[in-house]
């Protein structure tokens, strides 16, 4: 196990961070704005510094251990240990049923270094992010900047904003085939502080396009630290398929934000399937600005001993006509935390506005823990809008009726936690995805079976 | 001769573990390869409850007693042991199991079952041919076949999914929670004549009902009377009907009287 340095205090390992990012920034070129961002990006993150557990936001997030950690940067290039272990993690997802020659960008702590050779028009883009940022910045300027940098883990972002996916699909086009960004954490060999990366993908959508992206994050079992913030700006009628499958290894910590807005007429579907990592935060905001516009939220988390995992998800209504559909589950096993928080908010003058939110939540130990915070503000009367938040442990008389036809104990319990996780899981269209999907939960599923009731 | 005993029940004691109520006070009953044995009583006699332990469910207590199956100690088996074993209990009320398909759980029972037996494993093709077979019996359409278990199965069809069920599994004896309850008469006939095509000379039954309506159809070789968590009278298949005349109060007023 390689030792990792530890920060004296938090606001040590804030200090470390500004440094990190001063260093980063300084050995890149750019246009002033995106100069003054990262330097902006640095001094918020210094300013907030690491949110604690009396942030009302981040009372479920235990940021301590992640804090007090001193990360690294992995070196600008590849190194030919980490192309090694990139090759692996990536044959992890051909085995996982996403073998699919289709558009894809890989990623190794943070740097391109794979993608798949395709065939797309010109005006469907899928690029590294830092290749338009060298050749014309001013293409994903207005988008970038657009990002809230009141979060911490934006302005951090900020801070290192160089790599990852770039997304566009020019006006009334669809993207043919699934966009595929991997991102993989590995211990490069040599380096030697543990590695973070902070990604930042975008995705444009113009009038009447429409795309599926899929983001996956694998990494290997050591301790890393991941910042991923996915900002979507959908066009009017637009249409987008984000799926975000979060498989990191069991000591990465995993921060990531999906920023979405809508204009007129544009739809999304988010899908988050969160099973890895020590720690991971799935945040999502999703705004819709534009009249008749929509979004479903679908999302499934599951943590063991040893693992907590966070869902928060804003939906701002401020248009009229428009119309929100969340479900989120969670299954805690073992010593396992989770929680979900999730706010729907209702502006003044979105009338019309149709807002359902369900969270359910699967106990299966005495001593998982999962929290749950389902909040409705409404600020006008012309809406249908209803949440419900249930957590419950496996059930006994469903448990009986499978045993009592000859299913043993443990497979009874694997079989209806599946039941359980398989609802959302048949959510996603898209088959190859779906199939990889319910073979992560099944995979998940053994730890159903060390459970005696 | 001697042919091995199915079921043997002495002297069973049995409470509610919760509150530690005794419900069961003392069932002896023999049921032989072949035999229908049918056991009524009022609401609150312990009919429910003999089910329940004989099937394993969890909340009861065993107080006093033995229960062998084919010469094995059936008490001292989990429930999922005795389905392998060959007891099926057809439940009062079948349980919803949403997001659960109900042909990968009927198949993961069979194969449960036929991996203890010793039989291979039906792939997805070959049970499919027999569950085809065997949906027939009780007249079940494909579609509930396609949907979660019994999730929005009316009553009829939930209690001809638990007969398939039966089919499928082939046990040696099959007890039967007041089948007939909340059924109108004609899913009670398909059901009884799911319960009928079963009865094949071997395999016991022990059918537990309110009312004599049900064994109409499934005609009983003993009939007994459960009152206060004993059984207080046996006879045969006119016992039922001397019941469902006269009701159950005579028989409350005679063992009352031969306990004083």
């Amino acid at each position: 196990m390689t030792a990792s340095a530890r920060a004296a205090s938090i606001r040590d390992g804030v200090d470390v961070l500004a440094t990190q990012a001063g260093e980063f920034a300084s050995g890149l070129a750019g246009p002033p704005w995106l100069t003054k961002l990262r330097r902006d990006g640095a001094a918020s993150f210094v300013k907030a510094g690491f949110p604690s557990l009396h942030d009302e936001d981040w009372r479920y997030t235990n940021l301590l251990p992640l804090a007090r950690t001193v990360f690294g940067l992995a070196p600008r290039d590849v190194t030919i240990a980490e192309r090694t272990q990139a090759v692996e993690l990536e044959a992890r997802l051909g085995t996982l049923g996403l073998s699919s020659p289709g558009p894809r960008l890989v990623f190794v702590n943070g740097r391109l270094v794979r993608r798949t050779a395709h065939t797309l028009p010109p005006e469907i883009l899928f690029e590294n992010l830092a290749t338009a940022l060298r050749l014309a910045p001013e293409r994903v300027e207005k988008a970038l900047v657009a990002a809230p940098s009141a979060h911490p883990f934006v302005a951090l972002n900020d801070a290192f904003l160089d790599t990852g996916a770039l997304v566009r699909v020019g006006k009334g086009l669809a993207a043919p085939d699934p966009l595929v960004v991997v991102h993989l954490s590995t211990s490069a060999s040599g380096t030697p502080a543990p590695l973070m990366s902070h990604l930042r993908n975008l995705v444009v959508l113009e009038e009447n396009a429409s795309a599926t992206v899929v983001e996956v994050f694998l990494g290997s079992d050591e301790l890393s630290f991941t910042n991923a913030v996915t900002q979507a700006v959908l066009g009017e009628s637009a249409r987008l398929t984000h799926v975000k499958v979060q498989l990191e290894g069991r000591q990465t910590f995993h921060v990531g934000s999906l920023f979405l807005s809508h204009a007129r007429g544009a739809r999304s579907v988010s899908h988050v399937y969160s099973f890895g990592a020590q720690a991971a935060r799935n945040e999502i905001a999703t705004t819709l600005s534009g009249e008749g516009s929509g979004t479903e939220l679908y999302g499934l988390f599951a943590a063991a001993s040893g693992q907590s995992v966070d869902c928060h998800t804003l939906i701002d209504h401020v248009a009229p006509h428009a119309d929100s559909l969340e479900l989120y589950k969670g299954i805690l096993d073992g010593a396992g935390r989770g929680a979900f928080d999730g706010k729907v908010i209702v502006r003044e003058g979105a009338v019309k506005t149709d807002a359902r939110q369900t969270n359910r939540n699967l106990v299966l130990s005495n001593e998982a823990l999962v929290d749950s915070k389902p909040q409705l503000e409404i600020h006008n009367n012309d809406v249908r809008c209803s949440h419900g938040s249930t957590t419950g442990r496996i059930d006994s008389d469903a448990l009986f009726y499978l045993r009592s036809r000859g299913l043993s104990e443990g497979a009874a319990r694997a079989l209806l936690t599946y039941a359980f996780g398989s609802e959302v899981v048949s959510k996603v269209a898209a088959p190859d995805l779906r199939a990889l999907l319910e073979d992560r939960l099944h995979a998940w599923l053994p730890a159903a079976r060390t459970v005696t009731a | 001769m001697s042919q091995q005993n199915l079921l043997e029940i002495r002297n069973l004691h049995a409470s509610i573990e919760e509150d530690g109520t005794e419900i069961l006070r003392g069932i002896d009953l023999v049921i032989r390869p072949g035999e229908v044995h049918a056991v009524m009583g009022p609401n609150g006699s312990g009919k429910s409850t003999l089910a329940h332990v004989l099937s394993g469910r969890p909340g009861y207590a065993v107080t006093a007693g033995t229960v062998s199956f084919l010469g094995k100690d059936l008490l001292a088996m989990k429930p999922e042991e005795r389905a392998r074993e060959g007891v099926f209990l057809a439940f009062q009320y079948p349980v919803e199991i949403p997001g659960v398909s109900n042909t990968y759980f009927l198949r993961t029972a069979v194969n449960a079952v036929r991996r203890h037996r010793g039989q291979p494993e039906l792939d997805a093709m070959d049970f499919l041919e027999l569950l085809d077979a065997k949906a027939k019996l009780v007249e079940m359409e494909e579609a509930l076949l396609n949907r979660s278990v019994n999730e929005g199965f009316s009553g009829g069809e939930k209690k001809r999914n638990e007969v398939l069920q039966m089919a499928l599994l082939d046990p040696r004896l099959a007890i039967l929670d007041e089948t007939d309850s909340g059924l109108d008469i004609d899913a009670l006939r398909i059901a009884a004549g799911g319960v009928n095509a079963l009865r094949d000379g071997k395999r016991g039954m022990l059918v537990i009902t309110h009312y004599q309506r049900l064994l109409n159809y499934i005609v009983p070789d003993f009939v007994h009377v459960l009152s206060d968590g004993r059984i207080v009278k046996s006879g045969g298949k006119g016992l039922a009907l001397e019941l469902e005349a006269k009701g159950y109060g005579w028989i409350e007023t005679d063992a009352a009287a031969a306990a004083r």
